[in-house]
């Protein structure tokens, strides 16, 4: 606002000071772009000229890459087991947690800060420590080797990112809203859905995109509980594909290409609401 | 100056767990003879990858290295937190 009013040699002096932070905003935007770019690119080729010339565009355009992920690698089975399980973890998780929420964040309770705490301390823990524990407990539950079991492991590591979430999205909605609701005889749980909820659709959006993102992208969990080859997901599907000796790149690479589509179509039907999040300030 | 706090400790913690790329890039063995493992890959080694001696898993091994992980990654964290802030921060 201000270099708007003052003179052009001062106004040249200020946007040459803006030019480090564009400078950085372009490599950034390069090294985001570039394997993309490199990705999409290499969906295209044969093998043989991923390795021969990386960088230009395919001399001849080519799907037979996707019919090779299609067909040999079995990838629409791991495509319909990653849905599920992504699915499955978003709802439970957004339904859990936006019940756990309610009582932690619109009341006080003696008790509420420790319960809290104790729900955020799983953010810093790394859980993949607990690994081999959660094992024994899937064995246990008999829910070894299982989409189930791996549904209800991912809804336990997301739940305290969507309770940090939620609860902070949830307190800041005016308490007399849900004062009102309750003098006109409502009950909590109608409180809950039908007058805080409609008010958390972009905190929901935040936390069913990034539930979303991580269970989708997740190698470690699947590969450790999963051992039958109809129950992969796409992860662990995709780097079965890459073998000892040799290696089909293009097939990798198209399969690679065709798991990203699912996650763009869900961050676009979400955007608008993780935008309105992100303006809104993230935590609080 | 809090939000850099938590932000910092969570990368830290996120860079040094991370499991998905070391894996996919060194290949299933390891390779060249298991000397690119990182802590968590090792780790998952020992447990359940049964490329242990004798081709056995060693689960308590597995659970020591754990263990110590944690406490050196709860070490680390608190480092980070007191470096940029000694009272405020909530995560």
């Amino acid at each position: 606002v201000t270099a708007l009013t003052t003179t052009p040699a001062t106004r040249g002096w200020w946007m040459l000071r803006r030019l480090p932070g564009w400078l950085a905003l372009v490599g950034w935007t390069l090294i985001v772009v570039l394997p993309l770019y490199l990705l999409v690119i290499s969906c295209f080729k044969s093998t043989a000229q991923i390795f021969s010339d990386p960088l230009s565009l395919p001399r001849t355009w080519t799907i037979i890459n996707f019919a090779h992920a299609w067909e040999q690698a079995r990838f629409a089975q791991y495509m319909v087991n990653s849905a599920m399980v992504s699915l499955a973890s978003i709802l439970l998780t957004v339904v859990l947690c936006v019940l756990a929420a309610y009582p932690l964040s619109r009341f006080t309770l003696g008790w509420g800060r420790w319960v809290l705490g104790v729900f955020l301390l799983g953010i810093m823990l790394p859980v993949r420590l607990a690994s081999s524990e959660m094992f024994t407990l899937l064995k246990g539950l008999n829910l070894l080797d299982s989409r189930i079991g791996l549904a209800v492991v991912f809804t336990a590591i997301r739940i305290p990112f969507a309770m940090l979430i939620l609860t902070n999205f949830m307190r800041a909605v005016p308490k007399e809203i849900d004062e009102a609701a309750r003098v006109d005889g409502a009950s909590e749980l109608r409180i809950l859905f039908s007058v805080i909820l409609p008010q958390l659709r972009p905190a929901i959006g935040v936390v069913a995109v990034f539930t979303g993102i991580a269970v989708w992208n997740d190698l470690y969990f699947p590969l450790i509980f999963i051992f039958d080859n109809a129950k992969k997901t796409l992860p662990v599907g995709i780097a079965g594909l890459v073998g000892q000796y040799n290696t089909d790149w293009g097939m990798v690479l198209a399969g690679l290409a065709l798991s990203a589509i699912p996650l763009f179509g869900l961050y676009l039907v979400a955007a608008r609401q993780i935008q309105r999040a992100m303006s809104e300030g993230m935590l609080r | 100056m809090p939000a850099l706090a938590s932000l910092t400790t969570l990368t830290v913690l996120n860079a040094y767990n991370q499991f998905d790329i070391v894996y996919v890039m060194e290949g299933v063995g390891g390779d060249p003879g298991r000397s690119t493992d990182m802590l968590v890959t090792q780790f998952y080694r020992l447990a359940f990858g049964s490329v242990g001696s004798a081709g056995i898993t060693e689960i308590g091994l597995s659970l020591a290295l754990g263990a110590l992980l944690f406490l050196f990654l709860a070490f680390i964290s608190i480092i980070v937190l007191r470096f940029f802030d000694r009272r405020q921060v909530t995560v």
